[in-house]
């Protein structure tokens, strides 16, 4: 894809260029759309908003690359997902005790696991775990930047990181008692 | 090297893509302006279509009734006698003209003794023009005036034959000449006036009698001329907005704002003071639709039971329950139209001038709002969605509106009409005022009352 000229298009409004953004992105963004939202349709909600943004802050984009245009995309995703839900991961917070104890995960038997079920574990995490869980093991952050993100304190940060693991290696048991049985 | 588990999700992760199809996300932001801006050329342009349809279905052209004329005149009528026959005009038309701020009696008389010296004349002038006498009517609302475009003949001959031809063809209907009598006869320019005291029942008669004559350029005023009509007009507009007060409120609705029209629907009961001037008044609808865009989530104050806890055992999640009032999230996805309602009545000073066939009408005047009622949602200084009906502060004032329209006389008694308008329409809340600009484009109807 010429992102060069793509970004030239959508800086002068041409609506094909929007269209052109849109059917080729939509996809990847859908997927990390739903690691940053509790439903499918706030999902596709959050990505609807973030493709209006876009369209708007169009000129804003520096990059040259695909890769550059396909993060900053994801970023301005994910700082709108997270900007809506701050309140929401607040309380959540507030009902949590911190974890006392740390779960590894088995890079092994995650590795056993197919593509659609690793998609699926974490999709199915409870909100909250969810994001901090995509924000540290997906995307890199640490525990101080994702609170801040999020609006929660670093230690609930890693506490609740701390459970979305516990909750992900129950599952890989369970997947793989499956697969053994 | 043995991979991380973070890795593996990464990995995982950075490959996927979702089964969304793109085609419903386009549907959802795709932008739909253009699509209005088409209808907005497009109205115009076929109002414009519309009525230079109806103005050619209901005018000849030039072209076609000349060559017609000159061919019946000059092929039907001896040199010698048409040379006579002018003579004789000649000498009416001079009496006319020194009779002409005579008494109606007198000119009865005139036009009378005009008929019987003109007999001969007239009936072989008459005779071949009788299918295409007057070719072309073109009525306002006071007077009907009948253009001939066989421009060769002479307006005061012409005249004469208006003349015979009306009092044959009330004869004919049984009319009569009591009630109609010529009051008045002058000549203008380049045509005739006549004006004719008539009952309101005869004028049909009247109209119908004279389109069968012939002339150029004559025009026949009437004594009775309706003071008063009804009209009605729908139109569709676009809108501009500009706000001002606390700048929070001001930027919170511009945010949420995206398209903005109108509609309107007025009923007017119009007295006409002249044929140049009329005053109206009436009842108007005027509904302003903002199209009103928010997503997000805000808290509602709410009785019954909540979660009050979350405990989180090895069993799974346990949700405690407690009874009270509580903040309940409220996740709201508005994509609505924000309806403003407002019932006003209009006062207007209209100004007509005929041109044509078509009566062109410029009117400026002002709109009391005496009732508004809103649908929808706007937003509070929080930015919180707020139901719009219940804002019960919003303050109409006196709106300002100048137009411009088009009429064209159907019958004696319908006209059509196509309007341009230009409105301006303020409204105020405690901590904002709007102000909209309306442009409009309206069709109506308009039926005269005797």
């Amino acid at each position: 894809m010429d992102v060069t000229n793509l970004v030239e298009r959508l800086k002068q409004g041409e609506e094909k260029a929007y269209k052109e953004l849109v059917f080729s992105y939509s996809k990847k963004l859908m997927s990390v759309s739903r690691l940053y939202a509790s439903t499918l349709q706030e999902a596709q909600d959050n990505l609807q908003d973030t493709f209006v943004v876009l369209f708007r802050k169009i000129s804003e984009f520096k990059g040259t690359h695909e890769a550059q245009l396909y993060a900053w995309m994801k970023q301005i995703l994910i700082y709108k997902a997270l900007t809506k839900n701050q309140k929401k991961y607040k309380k959540l917070e507030s009902a949590l005790e911190e974890a006392k104890e740390y779960t590894l995960l088995d890079a092994d038997a995650v590795s056993q696991l197919s593509h659609k079920e690793i998609i699926a574990i974490v999709y199915e995490l409870p909100q909250g775990y969810k994001e901090v869980f995509s924000l540290y093991a997906i995307e890199g952050f640490s525990h101080k930047e994702i609170g801040v993100k999020m609006g929660i304190a670093e230690s609930s940060s890693r506490s609740q990181y701390s459970r979305a693991k516990k909750i992900l290696q129950e599952k890989i048991n369970e997947l793989s008692k499956v697969f053994l049985t | 090297m043995k991979d991380d588990y973070k890795d593996i999700f990464k990995r995982h992760f950075d490959a996927h893509e979702d089964d969304i199809n793109p085609q419903l996300i386009w549907e959802n932001i795709k932008p739909k302006k253009k699509e209005r801006a088409l209808w907005m050329f497009l109205f115009p342009f076929l109002l414009v279509l519309g009525m230079v349809s109806l103005y050619l279905i209901n005018n000849p052209t030039a072209n076609e009734l000349n060559n017609e004329n000159t061919d019946l005149k000059f092929g039907q009528i001896p040199s010698e006698e048409l040379h006579a026959s002018t003579e004789v005009i000649t000498n009416n038309t001079q009496s006319l003209a020194a009779n002409n701020n005579h008494q109606s009696s007198k000119e009865n008389e005139l036009v009378q003794n005009s008929i019987n010296r003109n007999e001969k004349f007239a009936n072989n002038l008459l005779r071949p023009r009788e299918k295409n006498n007057f070719t072309e009517v073109k009525k306002s609302p006071t007077k009907v005036v009948f253009v001939d475009n066989n421009t060769k003949l002479d307006s005061n001959l012409l005249v004469e034959q208006v003349k015979q031809e009306k009092f044959k063809s009330l004869d004919s209907n049984k009319i009569g000449t009591k009630s109609i009598a010529i009051a008045k006869l002058d000549q203008l320019e380049d045509h005739w006036i006549i004006e004719l005291e008539l009952k309101p029942k005869e004028k049909e008669s009247m109209f119908l009698n004279l389109s069968a004559g012939g002339g150029k350029s004559v025009e026949v005023k009437s004594a009775i001329s309706p003071k008063w009509s009804l009209a009605t007009v729908g139109s569709y507009g676009i809108m501009s907005i500009a706000r001002k007060g606390d700048e929070e409120y001001v930027a919170l609705r511009n945010e949420t704002l995206s398209d903005l029209e109108a509609i309107r629907s007025n009923l007017f009961l119009n007295f006409h003071l002249s044929n140049r001037i009329s005053l109206s008044t009436g009842l108007q609808y005027t509904r302003l639709n903002e199209l009103f865009e928010w997503q997000g989530e805000y808290l509602q104050s709410k009785n019954g039971q909540y979660i009050s806890e979350i405990v989180i055992t090895p069993e799974g999640t346990v949700n405690n329950f407690s009874e009270g009032e509580y903040k309940e999230r409220v996740s709201r996805n508005m994509k609505i139209y924000n309806k403003t309602n407002l019932i006003s009545v209009p006062l207007k000073l209209n100004l007509h001038q005929s041109l044509g066939g078509i009566v062109i009408s410029l009117s400026g005047g002002v709109e009391a709002n005496v009732f508004n009622w809103n649908e929808g949602f706007t937003l509070n200084k929080q930015g919180i969605p707020i139901d719009l009906g219940k804002q019960e502060d919003i303050q109409f004032g006196i709106n300002y509106t100048a137009g411009l329209g088009f009429e064209y006389l159907v019958t004696r008694h319908l006209a059509v009409s196509a309007n341009l308008g230009l409105t301006t329409i303020s409204s105020k809340e405690p901590n904002l005022t709007s102000d909209y600009q309306l442009t409009e484009m309206g069709l109506g109807i308009r039926y005269f009352i005797d």
